[in-house]
């Protein structure tokens, strides 16, 4: 074969930037640690980049998520232990005033009025900007005498009595606290829960607390808060289409359906304190030890929750590293045989070099005398 | 008869050959590194031999003719070659811009904000009530249909550089087709006094080459050695010492198409049958490729918009608002073909589709295709009986076609009068696609709850929401959006990888060929210098000829 010099010019310089590109591909994977540069360098390998990138971003949300759900879980727990613990001190003061003087009794109520007011905030405990007992109805407090304006209609104002009243004054305060409506139903109030219709002007949307004034011939009835929120739980998301419904309805912890409402017996010992009445008292002191079995049970029904929360936190902190694992070995460059293609190239283009200036230099030309 | 002055002659007819024959080895010298320069060699042959008394006597060389070493078929290879080098080359730096505006390893993508978006909304789901919450799912919305809107419109702008590609190459085209046609009356001109026009036939060789590897072309030479050439479906481009010239002129997608311009100044639009050369690489890339991508970002756009307002909608908001959308910026495409039929919107807001008639169908059973990449649909017609409500009931069956209107019912489409072709344009949802307004105007609006009573506690729609991140949304409901979105990364990065290969092997084969024709037609330095000497050697043996010539002579001479 005829072969010219400028076929063995173009030839080399051909070559030579071939191996040029390999060299620059290399050195690139090896200066970015990364085999995968852009989508055409591995356009497979690229796709389950970003796969595995969006799955760890997603199990990073997942934790953060069950992490949160963790500290409400963990948070209610603490509450109810110590709403469990004042219960107990409750049923002692009960216990012990079965035995107690009138005037111990006077003593007595007003500790467990106290006491009771302590259960009401623990009850309204707020986690951040939202109550956590109140369902759905995070913005308003679980249990007090609240009355909700909406749409121009104002819902029935609800209150619980000790024992019947012939006379019943509602005062309706405004953000600033002052009065704006007192009601007066006609036939007083009943023992339990009442529900009464708003009389009056209407005033305009938004939540309004009421007091309640309560007595009746032999003196003042005691009031109890009553339930303000709605049975909504809350939903966490704890992996794909996977979540945990967390129970968020206050009564269910101290007023379930069917059982006592811890604040009626609350106030029922707080009357037959006031009232002397021994056999009352006696009669409350096992109501008590329900209202804490209660409170117990409902703890023991969240624990199963924790429990799964933390079995699938530690199913994500050890799926990550896996996930990690398979990004890095379809990413990553893998140092060794990077740097030994490196050495395997250079050889390569330095040997061209080298056969290049030695077969381009000479012609005819300078052996001609 | 044989006498001393014969023997002189012959001399100085040697001397001259010889030295013919090292001008002929210095232009090639010279001419080692000119690009398309074929060698050139001086025809020796003995002179007409003399009647002698013993017969015939060899009566000296000369020189006929200087020949180009050349290789007719190769040329026509390697013409053939480069068009489809071209071709490759100017659809793989096409797909190379593509590839940059879709570079997502550097993990700042659409796939992250995708990702961000959804795991925005669990966020939320886990503080409905929260203001911060809103905050960011506002500004992730933001990122993310900022991300869909920065890529379409960078799309928009390879596309626009592929056009003023397409414009330079048709300008080149022009000028090539000139020089051509001024070598083809040089040519002419020289070898009509029956010389070779060696040099003028290399240039016009590259020129022919340069041309090829642009646009495919027909060529052949005719009888008097010009060459014709003509393009697409046989528009003639050069012939003879004149020439036709390309243009551009703007087509329904607001793109250039390349038409040929005829002697009158009319044009005939030759787009669709350039199928080689740099011309028809820009022209997929910018009509194929790069819509196909933009087509696939719609249609995400698209249908991340229609499942999540969807959703949105039946949620509500924490000031009690319901029914609001969460996204904005669909619009429906639409078009017309002539007076006969009105497609008044296609399905969704992917646009730019093209919908063209054309025959070979049944009327009452028209078929309808779409083009899986742009997609284009076509109807096949039984030209001259499908009545225009035939067309618009087939039509109106198509999934991505919302309706049609035949507003000449009953008259028969006649493909040949008219135009055939609709582009139903206006609906590009990844270029518009953004947050409501009013939502981000007012957070309140974003609906996290599932129930009116539900406010604010209720998460149940922000999960529904969250949830969609893992639901089989896409390509009939068989992937996310996500992994749809990867897979178009994935796909572009395939075509260029394919694009790249089909580049590799024609230019392997190109360099392949043009070492065959260099072997044969290049200059040899190492050749040209024993030539030389060769030359110089008989020059000094013939100038020696003349001395014993002349000695003879002198001879004779001291004899008288």
């Amino acid at each position: 074969m005829r072969v010219t010099n400028s076929m063995m010019s173009t030839t080399l310089t051909r070559h030579l930037m071939r191996q040029s590109e390999s060299l620059y591909r290399v050195q690139e994977q090896i200066a970015t640690q990364k085999k995968i540069n852009k989508p055409s360098d591995d356009p497979i390998g690229m796709r389950q980049i970003l796969q595995y990138r969006n799955k760890l971003a997603t199990v990073d949300q997942y934790m953060d998520n069950i992490q949160r759900a963790t500290t409400r879980l963990e948070s209610t727990e603490l509450t109810l232990k110590v709403v469990d613990d004042l219960v107990s001190v409750v049923r002692e003061i009960s216990q012990q005033q079965a035995k107690g003087t009138t005037q111990s009794r006077l003593f007595a109520a007003d500790q467990v009025r106290d006491l009771y007011d302590q259960v009401v905030e623990l009850a309204n405990f707020k986690n951040g900007n939202t109550y956590m007992f109140s369902g759905h109805k995070t913005d308003r407090a679980a249990f007090g005498h609240v009355v909700e304006v909406s749409g121009g209609v104002a819902g029935n104002l609800e209150f619980g009595l000790a024992a019947n009243a012939t006379n019943v004054t509602i005062e309706v305060m405004d953000d600033s606290g002052a009065v704006i409506n007192t009601i007066t139903p006609a036939g007083g109030g009943a023992d339990g829960v009442n529900s009464v219709a708003w009389s009056g002007p209407v005033p305009a949307d938004g939540l309004y607390t009421f007091t309640v004034t309560a007595s009746d011939a032999a003196g003042d009835v005691v009031d109890y808060a009553t339930y303000n929120g709605d049975d909504g739980s809350v939903r966490v998301i704890m992996g794909e289409n996977t979540e945990l419904n967390i129970a968020a309805d206050g009564r269910e912890i101290f007023a379930p359906a069917g059982l006592l409402d811890t604040f009626e017996i609350f106030a029922d010992l707080i009357t037959a304190l006031e009232n002397d009445d021994s056999a009352a008292i006696d009669n409350l002191t096992p109501q008590l030890d329900s209202v804490r079995t209660q409170i117990s049970e409902f703890r023991a029904a969240s624990a199963p929750k924790l429990f799964q929360l933390e079995s699938t936190e530690n199913f994500w902190a050890n799926y990550i590293p896996q996930l990690e694992k398979m990004l890095g070995d379809t990413e990553n460059t893998d140092l060794n045989q990077a740097v030994m293609e490196l050495n395997q190239l250079d050889l390569a283009y330095q040997s061209t070099l080298a056969t290049a200036s030695r077969i381009i230099q000479p012609s005819l030309v300078n052996f001609l005398k | 008869m044989t006498d001393i002055y014969a023997v002189m002659s012959m001399a100085g007819n040697a001397l001259l050959t010889q030295q013919r024959a090292i001008n002929v080895t210095g232009n090639n010298i010279a001419n080692v590194n000119t690009p398309g320069y074929s060698r050139q060699k001086l025809l020796l042959e003995t002179k007409i031999p003399v009647q002698t008394a013993i017969g015939l006597m060899g009566y000296g060389v000369e020189g006929v003719s200087v020949e180009r070493v050349y290789d007719r078929f190769l040329g026509v290879q390697i013409n053939a070659e480069s068009e489809t080098l071209g071709r490759y080359d100017a659809r793989k730096d096409g797909l190379k811009l593509a590839e940059v505006i879709f570079n997502e390893s550097d993990e700042f993508g659409l796939s992250q904000s995708l990702n961000k978006f959804f795991t925005s909304w669990q966020d939320l789901s886990n503080e409905p009530s929260g203001y911060n919450e809103r905050v960011i799912l506002k500004a992730q919305s933001d990122v993310m249909t900022g991300t869909f809107n920065r890529l379409y419109a960078d799309l928009i702008e390879v596309q626009e550089g592929l056009d003023a590609s397409i414009e330079g190459g048709v300008a080149e085209i022009n000028q090539l087709a000139q020089q051509i046609a001024a070598l083809n009356q040089k040519v002419m001109e020289v070898e009509a006094s029956g010389d070779v026009a060696n040099d003028y036939r290399d240039q016009r060789d590259m020129a022919l080459k340069d041309l090829a590897a642009l646009i495919d072309i027909n060529s052949f030479e005719d009888s008097t050695g010009r060459v014709v050439v003509s393009v697409g479906t046989g528009q003639s481009l050069v012939e003879s010492n004149s020439f036709r010239s390309l243009t551009t002129q703007v087509n329904d997608f607001g793109l250039k198409d390349v038409a040929w311009v005829d002697m009158d100044g009319a044009t005939v639009n030759i787009t669709a049958d350039i199928s080689n050369g740099k011309m028809a690489g820009w022209l997929e890339a910018r009509d194929v490729d790069i819509r196909g991508y933009m087509r696939q970002l719609d249609i995400l756009a698209e249908t991340l918009t229609q499942r999540v307002n969807t959703l949105h909608q039946s949620g509500w908001g924490l000031d009690g608002s319901t029914g609001t959308d969460f996204f904005t910026g669909m619009t429906t495409a639409s078009g017309s073909m002539d007076a006969l039929l009105a497609i008044t919107a296609e399905t969704g807001g992917t646009g730019n589709i093209r919908v063209t008639l054309v025959g070979g169908g049944t009327a009452g059973s028209e078929t309808v295709t779409t083009d899986p990449v742009t997609g284009d649909i076509q109807i096949a017609i039984e030209d001259g009986v499908s009545t225009g409500n035939q067309i618009a009931t087939a039509l109106q069956a198509h999934a991505g076609i919302n309706s049609v209107v035949a507003t000449a019912p009953a008259a028969a489409w006649d493909l040949s009068a008219g135009t055939n072709t609709a582009i139903l344009s206006g609906g590009s949802s990844a270029r518009t696609l953004q947050l409501n307004t009013a939502v981000s105007n007012d957070l309140n609006l974003i609906a996290a709850s599932s129930t009116s009573a539900g406010i604010p506690g209720n998460n149940s729609q922000a999960i529904a929401i969250a949830n969609l991140q893992h639901a089989l949304s896409m390509k009939g409901n068989s992937i996310t959006f996500e992994n749809y979105y990867n897979s178009l990364v994935g796909a572009i990065g395939g075509d260029l990888q394919s694009a790249d290969a089909y580049f590799n092997h024609q230019s392997a084969m190109v360099v392949q060929l043009e070492n065959r024709r260099e072997s044969i037609s290049g200059v040899s330095l190492d050749e040209e210098m024993i030539n030389l000497v060769k030359f110089q050697t008989a020059y000094d043996a013939a100038a020696k000829l003349i001395t014993t010539a002349d000695e003879l002579m002198q001879t004779v001479l001291n004899m008288v």
